[in-house]
């Protein structure tokens, strides 16, 4: 109950909610006007009834839009305490109403506080019901409401809704102690009634009392002893409801102060008693400007207290009534959000605009890079085929052109090499070199993308070569023998692809020749052969 | 009544009201603005992917160009060394006569064959270019090997387009006598070397499509 408190006044402090309370005691009424919980102006109407009817239509005509809260403190009020039947939530109202009218057949105002689960072997649950007679004092009022203009938000009963201001200010009150089964009491003065007492046990309305005729007196001693009567009285009865008088009571006056005083010397039949005037119980009550002129009735206090509660304990107002209300509340405060949401949709909406129009600006600048882009891109691509021919024509020519340079043979090589074998004795009296040629052959391969991608292997270039040697220097025919082979392994070692081969020699000594020598003839002295020795180099040459 | 029911009737119009502009605003949020805001940021995504896939693209032609560039200077020094076009014979012939006095070669016979046209296949079976190829053979008789070699090295750098060798025989005429080696220590001329090479002279020569083809 506590953090509901505290949610309501969050609430009310957040929203401020201005409204009008309209407390209706049986010697007058008061109009008080909030905002949230604070009182910014209030009229005290104590005439006739019909003045007071008067003056307050006329005070709420001044301001028909704002909501008023009736919260009566009149003595024809009933209460009855007694058992629901456990049933559903959407039967409840139902049966509220139908256990309403036949404890308060005709009453218009009524309603009923569910107080917690039934004890005893009946299920159900205890509830107090409430209503306010009607009566000449009553009458009046219940007219005006269907007159006015303001739209009625809530009906309903002081002592009911001050049950939680008491327990509010017992709460913070020094001395007092909260037990199961704590009693307490508060004795307010009020300008529109008299000294009204609301009597709780476990923070649960017990009785209420009303002790009117006080007005007129003003001598304190003389409303001492009335109150010290009142309050005997008020202890007999709630001893019949259990009060234990060992146990003791929690009091707490708030009116004037000479009154406290005297209360306290007056040794009141209670246990704690705690005198406060309205300015101390509404900074503990958490209300504001309930402080009247005189200073000490707490009926400004009552007024703020019960009239800006957003949840009311007991509402007396017509259910039918109450949900219309709903309706109309629901509606305006729906109204209101839906503009407010419409304000942040719209600024949603702006925003998306806003970021649209940066899109669309960031779209064609990209777009604009975009196509500039592409256009350098077909610039260069219109660029690649200019020229006398294509460039794969080129290429092809080119490999064309390389083809015919790997088939090509360098010679320098062999003539240097044979040119720096020779020995001083030997000549080379002839050279010839055949190469052949693979001419017919020429092919393009496939072009490739890769810039990367490694050369095609060149064809083997083959051909043969054949030196002929001029021994005629040799006098000895074993030592031009071996000059020749000695030549044909140095050439064996230069060109190692070629297969080097001593076809002919100064002597017929190869094995495909006949070698003969006749009677007496000395063949290592090379008498009158010609003497010459032939190479070949016959495979790649590269 | 009739003020209190006029009363009752304004918060529900105002409501209806207000739900009517509030649905108007949100259905124009969400109906037309968010998908025209996804449409543009999609818009603006498409470009950008394409811009980098330009931008990909443009450094594959840059790389491409690049290559393009160097066979092109290739080609433009295959052009310029006479690689393409038709054989020059009488230009030949001029730089083989120059190239004669330059080496000392005493004699000099040549014989340029008919020019033989060997196409050059694609993969594809196409043929765009052939190479034009004409035998040449030298028969030259001069002093010294070297400068046989040496005028074998001057024409295929000299003649126009490519010149390979495909045969050669070097023969020595006369051995070095003493009387050989006077008679040259006195001034006299004597062709000691003969020598037979056979050349290939190749230009290539583009082949133009026909119209339509």
């Amino acid at each position: 109950m506590a953090t509901l408190l505290n949610m309501e006044g969050i609430s009310q402090r957040v929203t401020a909610l201005k409204r009008f309370v309209l407390l209706i005691g049986d010697a007058g009424a008061v109009l008080a006007r909030l905002s949230g919980s604070h009182v910014e102006s209030h009229a005290y109407m104590c005439g006739t009834i019909e003045d007071n009817v008067r003056q307050v239509k006329a005070a709420l005509d001044a301001f028909p839009r704002l909501p008023v809260v009736i919260l009566f403190d009149v003595l024809g009020q009933a209460y009855r305490r007694d058992r629901l039947p456990p049933v559903n939530m959407l039967d409840r109202p139902k049966i509220m109403a139908r256990k309403l009218e036949t404890l308060f057949p005709g009453t218009e105002l009524k309603g009923g506080l569910r107080l917690g689960v039934s004890e005893g072997e009946l299920r159900g649950f205890d509830y107090l019901f409430a209503a306010v007679t009607p009566s000449p004092e009553v009458t009046p009022w219940q007219k005006m409401l269907a007159q006015i203009e303001n739209p009625v938000s809530d009906v309903r009963l002081l002592p009911v809704e001050s049950v939680q201001l008491l327990q509010r200010l017992m709460n913070k009150s020094k001395g007092t102690e909260n037990r199961h089964g704590q009693w307490n009491i508060l004795i307010s003065q009020h300008r529109t009634g008299g000294f009204r007492q609301i009597v709780t046990r476990d923070h649960r309305l017990a009785i209420a009392r009303m002790t009117s005729g006080f007005v007129d007196i003003d001598s304190a001693q003389e409303i001492i002893s009335l109150l010290q009567r009142e309050i005997g009285a008020t202890i007999d009865y709630i001893t019949r409801l259990g009060f234990d008088r060992a146990e003791g009571l929690n009091a707490i006056f708030v009116g004037r102060g000479d009154i406290g005083a005297a209360l306290k010397n007056a040794q009141l039949p209670v246990r704690n008693l705690t005198v406060m005037n309205p300015a101390e119980a509404e900074i503990i009550a958490g209300v504001s400007g309930t402080r009247d002129d005189s200073g000490h009735f707490a009926d400004l206090l009552h007024a703020a207290w019960g009239g800006s509660r957003v949840f009311p304990a007991l509402s007396l107002w017509p259910l039918q009534k109450r949900r219309q209300r709903m309706q109309t509340l629901g509606q305006t405060w729906g109204t209101r959000a839906l503009a407010a949401a419409s304000v942040v949709a719209m600024i949603y909406g702006a925003n998306l605009a806003w970021n649209i129009h940066g899109a669309e600006a960031e779209y064609i600048k990209v777009e604009a890079g975009r196509a500039a882009l592409q256009q350098a891109y077909d610039a260069e691509v219109s660029k690649l085929d200019a020229g006398p021919i294509p460039i794969s024509s080129m290429r092809e020519i080119i490999t064309i052109h390389q083809q015919l340079t790997n088939a090509d043979v360098d010679l320098t090589p062999l003539f240097t090499a044979v040119g720096g074998a020779l020995s001083d004795h030997a000549r080379l009296s002839a050279i010839k070199v055949q190469i052949d040629s693979s001419l017919p052959g020429i092919a393009l391969e496939p072009p490739t993308d890769n810039p990367i991608a490694p050369e095609p292997e060149a064809a083997p270039v083959k051909g043969t070569i054949l030196l002929t040697l001029d021994l005629s220097s040799f006098r000895n025919a074993e030592h031009a023998v071996g000059e020749t082979d000695r030549l044909a392994n140095v050439l064996t070692q230069t060109f190692s692809t070629m297969q080097t081969t001593v076809i002919s020699q100064p002597l017929k000594i190869l094995p495909a020749d006949t070698f003969s020598v006749k009677s007496g003839e000395n063949v290592l002295a090379f008498t009158g052969e010609k003497r010459v020795a032939e190479i070949k180099l016959s495979g790649r040459f590269k | 009544m009739t003020d209190r029911t006029a009363m009752q009737s304004s918060p529900t119009q105002g409501f209806a009201i207000a739900i009517v502009i509030f649905g108007l605003i949100i259905g124009a949020c969400y109906g037309y603005l968010i998908p025209e805001l996804d449409r543009y940021q999609q818009m603006t995504d498409a470009a950008r992917d394409a811009t980098i896939n330009v931008n990909v693209q443009m450094g594959d032609l840059r790389t491409r160009a690049a290559r393009d560039s160097v066979d092109r200077n290739k080609y433009e020094l295959l052009v310029k060394d006479g690689f393409l076009g038709q054989q020059d014979r009488l230009n030949a012939a001029r730089i083989l006569e120059t190239l004669r006095v330059k080496h000392r070669i005493s004699g000099l016979e040549y014989q340029i064959d008919a020019v033989q046209k060997n196409p050059v296949l694609r993969q594809s079976g196409e043929t765009s270019a052939e190479v034009n190829s004409s035998k040449i053979t030298l028969n030259i008789r001069c002093f010294l090997d070297d400068d046989l070699r040496d005028f074998i090295l001057a024409v295929k750098n000299a003649l126009p387009g490519h010149v390979s060798v495909a045969a050669m025989e070097i023969v020595k005429l006369t051995p070095p006598s003493d009387e050989l080696l006077l008679d040259i220590s006195r001034g006299g001329a004597s062709e000691l070397i003969s020598g037979t090479v056979e050349l290939q002279w190749q230009v290539v020569q583009h082949i133009k499509q026909e119209a339509g083809l």
